[in-house]
């Protein structure tokens, strides 16, 4: 069989740190290979050599036999005729799609672009991938999905033969999903090369004809995924046995104490929002993306102002002037969705980014104290396991699980006793996965009440003591106990049927 | 990355090594400059005005400019207006006393013209800021439109109104050009002789220090005209005479008073025998008396426009002097001018306007006695 | 030694490359290198400085403060008509903070509660303050400061040092305790590097904003009256572009303009380099026309510091390895 890459003993050095060691394997024409790894195992950077982002590194890479070297990005996409459709779809929102697909090499008519030549040739891409929007329609009113779908469209248009999928299903909605499924089998029978990386085994299984492992930057193996199990991936992976699952392991410590009672809540995107939260519970909050989830989530705290409706808090109403500093000082935080935006300070180090929401223990006279941040985030790194254990580094440079945690220890630094997890595993791998839902565990057995927003349903269905399920702005059922939890009813109640 | 490093470095030093040349350069510069402005003089001798318009126009060295008393003898006293006359005049920012003061005598000039029972009217505008060059365009187009007699103008730069002059002569409207900046094609120019500012600045230093001795100038900022020939003026006065004088720096502080006194603070430190600073305006001139003063030196400061501030300080001993350009009368003169070619005169090219230095002697003398002005005789017109 | 290093390494690039230009102009002048124009140096970067610190900490929460050098001449002309109309001189020190105070206040209330953009908000407060000096004074300079109140900054100590330079020091003091050892230090931080973040972390956007726009603008109430009291006089004119001059200083520290990022000491420096450079080119008689080329093309050269910062980091990580 042809080999379209072929990655030959590539070795690549950060400052202070060895990121790939030795990798060399193959990928087939016209396959779709996964590449697997928890985070940090070096999957990005792989891509990014593929790619032409870093020019610097030891080895070979072979397309089709012949030995590269890109530029840049944009050499590879020209010249190589291979492309990236990233974790996060770079766009520009301003523009029309079809401006967005050509960027850069827009047909032109003398020095003039050719607009009726661009909006031709992008809705015939658009065609083939089966999408419902135009080449002419503005980029900012696609969804997630969509988005994914011009990436697509963008490297169809430079004709790539290869294409690499950066988590590519991370913010899609499950019909979004299914509908890139369809598109991926589509583009592999015309003879194009797909890498796909996912932290979602299901997919692998579902679309990926053969997996390579990586771990620590070293190659692992390659199998055909057909023979494997789940278990072996995850093993192979981690290089234990990890609860691929999740699940709670102790006994719910839940009470009936009400901490927090929410009484028809309006706000933009959703309304009439009623529910209560005990004491020592997980509370699940499950829905499609785009449900008002986390609008409601962020009303709560005072990150959004509410239209309507009243919140209760340890059997107090909160005032009329309500803000996240208010929040936090009633014992209420979030951990936000999306950690690179609204998680963590870009330009902080770790033991910043922890400190930030409970600075007052840290004083030292009238000023704040360094040492005393440092002790305090070292204290909670060694509990929850970070890697590296390192305080100092930025938390920019971590990768997701562990950013997660140092947000959760940040939260855990205070003296908040509710804590709302939204999306808590999204980019995480799986060991980290684990991690956070023992932690999950942890905090309600030490007293604390949790509200879990989550789209991926086994993790909502796992982990929850009880379930709300949220459909366009409106909470359409309560599951209160956990034999009432079923796939399909949940499903159904979160596409809006009864 | 060495080579980020070098790079670096090397524009570094290029960056250093451009303000070296750019000090060697100056020397170079500054000779070469008041030998132009000798060269000019002397051509200016041997050729006539006609050419020299051509060229580049320069109102302090037109042969044929007369002062208002000249312009008096030589048409008689009598200004005979029509009936009806209104006269647009455009200013700079009246946030300046200097442009405020203008104002005040073109309402001066209206109202001694009423008293005559005579129907003149005189609109004056002015811009925002000093730096609108296009709110003063629109101001003087409007003008235009609206069927003024004539307009007397002072621009913002020497190009700003260039074209509004152009739209006045397509519609036969008269322009004047009341001080600087320059407008080439304007009908006539009305203004002090900036030229002759310097000179009259460097003859009282050299009085005052026994014609030795360090000097230094402040310039303004040097787009101006008024700063170029003001500066000429005083270093030619120095070469022309053989003077003892020695100008050992000259630096722009843009017309800003802070930056002027900083200037100084540094020459006094670098300079300990300088005797006198010479600034191209008041302004400026004030900055630096506070830097003399701080340093506790002995130091004579000289400024040109006569502000009411700079009266105080030469009244309380802060400033030792400054050349007067009195606004206030040059407003009359360039009512009288545009009246006279209105009513068909034949005027000169350039009327120069009164001036006179101010120091402790006569800083409380009448203005009108330190010229000798007379009123405009207005008449009306046969 | 290495610690110094590593906590301060753009300080000291920026100082690195201030004593080399210094050396620079020694060598050309030998005047240069004397305690008079160590004094000078000083005494002329002393408005820049106070006004680039508070402009920094705006620049930190990821704004801008445009409106500095007319809040700095509202305040040098009400201050000095209090003076001159036989106010007490510390009474009316007290009158120039407050009124630093609450111009601030506006441009805080514009950037928070008015969520408009800092640069455009500023913008439209530059001309509106500009205006008001203008209104209130007719354009009339106001004059005869009296020496009660000018020797309180103007005033010399042991050494010819002014105590306006002293108050310098006091402000940068005060901006690094600020930034480095208070809680509100860590949320404007905190703002600059990421608002959404601080915003979910419980901090109080707003008030932190607050703080900084009127930090802002009660340093250049400061500067305006330090101009005053070495002038004697106030006019509606005065401190127009110092803005820029103010931005080049906090840039040249290591202010990134995004915000999240930026020291007192660092704006120090930088506002030093600035005047090292203006007196340096005055002292080696540069000419004018040139002086702009010049500072133009070391502010630039300047923003490559952090490249030769990072380099220079890469250099020491490799020696350590090899």
């Amino acid at each position: 069989m042809e080999k379209a890459v072929e990655f030959v003993k590539i070795n690549k050095h950060f400052p202070g740190a060895h990121v790939l060691k030795d990798v060399s394997f193959s990928v087939y024409a016209g396959e779709v290979h996964a590449l697997l790894g928890e985070n940090g195992a070096g999957k990005s950077t792989l891509l990014n050599i593929l790619h032409g982002v870093y020019a610097e590194y030891e080895g070979e890479v072979l397309l089709h036999g012949k030995k590269v070297s890109f530029k840049g990005p944009n050499d590879a996409i020209v010249n190589g005729k291979i492309s990236k459709v990233h974790q996060e779809t770079l766009v520009v929102k301003d523009l029309t799609v079809g401006q967005n697909v050509t960027l850069g090499y827009e047909p032109r008519k003398g020095v003039f672009v050719d607009y009726a030549k661009m909006n031709k040739d992008v809705d015939e891409i658009l065609g083939q991938l089966n999408c419902k929007f135009k080449s002419s329609d503005l980029v900012s009113e696609l969804t997630a999905g969509e988005m994914q779908m011009l990436a697509i469209a963008r490297a169809l248009y430079h004709h790539s033969n290869i294409i690499s999928l950066d988590e590519p299903t991370a913010s899609l909605t499950m019909k979004e999903t299914e509908a890139l499924f369809e598109v991926i089998q589509k583009l592999k029978k015309a003879g194009v090369t797909i890498l796909y990386v996912s932290h979602r085994l299901e997919e692998i299984f579902q679309i990926c004809d053969r997996a390579t492992i990586l771990r620590d930057g070293e190659y692992i193996e390659t199998i055909t995924v057909a023979e494997s199990t789940r278990e072996d991936l995850i093993h192979s992976m981690v290089g234990r046995s990890v609860a691929a699952v999740a699940s709670r392991l102790k006994p719910s410590p839940m009470t009936d104490e009400v901490v927090l009672s929410v009484d028809k809540l309006s706000g933009d995107k959703f309304s009439e929002v009623s529910f209560e939260l005990h004491k020592g519970e997980i509370l699940g909050f499950f829905g499609l993306v785009g449900a008002g989830r986390t609008e409601v989530m962020r009303t709560i705290i005072g990150a959004d102002d509410k239209i309507s409706g009243k919140i209760h808090l340890n059997g107090k109403e909160i005032p009329r002037i309500w803000n996240t500093k208010k929040a936090l000082n009633a014992g209420i935080g979030l951990l936000p969705e999306d950690r690179k935006t609204q998680g963590f300070m870009n330009l902080s180090m770790n033991y910043e980014n922890v400190a930030i929401s409970s600075l007052e223990k840290y004083m030292k006279g009238p000023f704040v104290n360094t040492k005393k941040k440092i002790v305090n985030a070292k204290h909670y790194f060694e509990e929850m396991d970070v890697h590296p254990r390192r305080v100092d580094y930025l938390t920019k440079n971590m990768s997701g699980g562990n950013q997660q945690k140092v947000i959760l220890a940040r939260w855990m630094s205070t003296d908040v006793d509710i804590i709302i997890f939204d999306e808590p595993t999204k980019g995480v791998d799986v060991a980290a996965k684990a991690e956070i839902y023992r932690l999950m565990e942890q905090l309600v057995e030490e007293g604390k009440s949790l509200i879990v927003v989550s789209s991926e349903l086994p993790e909502a269905m796992g982990i929850s003591d009880r379930m709300l399920i949220m459909c366009e702005g409106k909470i359409t059922a309560e599951l209160s106990k956990k034999i009432d939890f079923n796939e399909d009813s949940i499903l159904n109640y979160a596409i809006g049927g009864i | 990355m060495r080579k980020r490093f070098l790079a670096v470095l090397l524009t570094a030093t290029m960056a250093l090594s451009l303000a070296a040349c750019g000090s060697t350069n100056k020397t170079a510069g500054t000779n070469s400059g008041s030998n132009s402005a000798t060269e000019t003089t002397e051509d200016s001798a041997t050729t006539d005005t006609a050419t020299a318009e051509t060229e580049e126009f320069n109102p302090d060295k037109v042969e044929d400019s007369m002062t208002i008393e000249q312009v008096r003898e030589s048409l008689g006293a009598e200004v005979p207006v029509a009936d009806g006359i209104t006269l647009g005049a455009v200013a700079k920012s009246f946030s300046n006393e200097f442009w405020r003061t203008l104002q005040e005598g073109y309402g001066v000039a209206q109202e001694s013209a009423k008293a005559a029972g005579l129907n003149l009217t005189i609109k004056v505008d002015g811009t925002t800021d000093e730096n609108d060059e296009i709110g003063q365009q629109t101001m003087t187009d409007n003008m235009i439109n609206q069927g003024y007699s004539a307009l007397m103008l002072s621009p913002i730069s020497d190009s700003n109104l260039s074209a509004s002059v152009q739209n006045a002569k397509d519609a036969k409207v008269p322009t004047i050009n009341v001080n600087d900046g320059l407008i080439s094609t304007a009908d006539y120019y009305v203004g002090p002789n900036a030229y002759q500012n310097g000179l009259l600045a460097a003859e009282w230093i050299s009085n005052k220090l026994g014609d030795k001795g360090q000097v230094a100038i402040v310039v303004g900022m040097a787009k101006a005209f008024a700063a170029r020939e003001r500066t000429a003026g005083f270093k030619d006065w120095i070469t022309d005479n053989n003077s003892g004088l020695e100008v050992v720096a000259e630096q722009n502080a843009d017309w800003d008073r802070q930056k002027a006194k900083e200037l100084a603070s540094t020459w006094i430190q670098q300079y300990p025998d300088l005797k006198a600073i010479f600034c191209n305006n008041d302004d400026m001139a004030l900055g630096v008396v506070e830097a003399v003063k701080e340093a506790e030196a002995d130091i004579l400061v000289v400024g040109v426009d006569g502000i009411g501030e700079a009266y105080e300080s030469i009244r309380s001993g802060g400033l030792d002097a400054t050349v007067d350009s009195f606004p206030y009368y040059m407003a009359q003169v360039a009512t009288e001018c545009t009246l006279r070619a209105l009513a068909g005169q034949e005027m000169p090219r350039v009327v120069s306007t009164p001036q006179a230095l101010i120091d402790t002697t006569n800083v409380d003398e009448d203005a009108a006695n330190i010229i000798g002005w007379t009123d405009t005789t207005f008449t009306k017109a046969q | 030694m290495k610690n110094i290093w590593i906590k301060n390494k753009r300080e000291l690039v920026v100082l690195f490359a201030t004593i080399v230009m210094a050396c620079v102009f020694t060598a050309l002048n030998a005047t240069f290198f004397t305690y008079n124009n160590f004094l000078t140096i000083l005494q002329q970067m002393v408005l820049n400085g106070i006004l680039a610190v508070g402009m920094m900490v705006t620049i930190i929460t990821g704004g801008i403060d445009l409106s500095v050098g007319c809040t700095f001449a509202i305040t040098g002309i009400t201050v000095a008509s209090c003076t001159v109309n036989g106010m007490n001189p510390v009474l009316a020190i007290l009158v120039g903070l407050v009124i630093g105070a609450v111009l601030g206040f506006f441009n805080g209330f514009l950037v928070t509660n008015m969520k408009l953009q800092p640069f455009i908000a500023t913008l439209g407060t530059m001309s509106l303050y500009r205006g008001i000096a203008y209104v209130v004074t007719g354009g009339l300079p106001v004059t005869s400061v009296p020496d009660s109140y000018r020797n309180i900054f103007n005033g010399k100590m042991i050494g010819g040092i002014r105590y306006y330079i002293i108050v310098m020091i006091v402000v940068f003091v005060i901006a690094y305790i600020l930034l480095a050892k208070t809680r509100t230090g860590d949320y404007l931080y905190a703002i600059g590097g990421n608002e959404e973040a601080a915003k979910l972390s419980g901090v109080n956007v707003n008030k932190t904003k607050y703080v900084a726009y009127i930090f802002c603008s009660v340093c250049a109430a400061i500067a305006g009256m330090v101009m005053l009291a070495s002038l004697g006089s106030a006019e509606a004119t005065a401190g127009s572009g110092y803005e820029t001059n103010a931005i080049a200083a906090a840039a040249i520290g290591g202010t990134r303009m995004a915000g999240g990022k930026g020291t007192a000491l660092g704006t120090f420096i930088g506002a030093l380099m600035l005047a090292v450079l203006k007196v340096g080119m005055v002292v080696i008689n540069v000419d004018s026309f040139w002086q702009f080329v010049v500072t133009g093309i070391i502010i630039i050269v300047a923003s490559y510091f952090e490249f030769v910062q990072q380099d220079i980091e890469k250099f020491m990580v490799r020696r350590k390895t090899a």
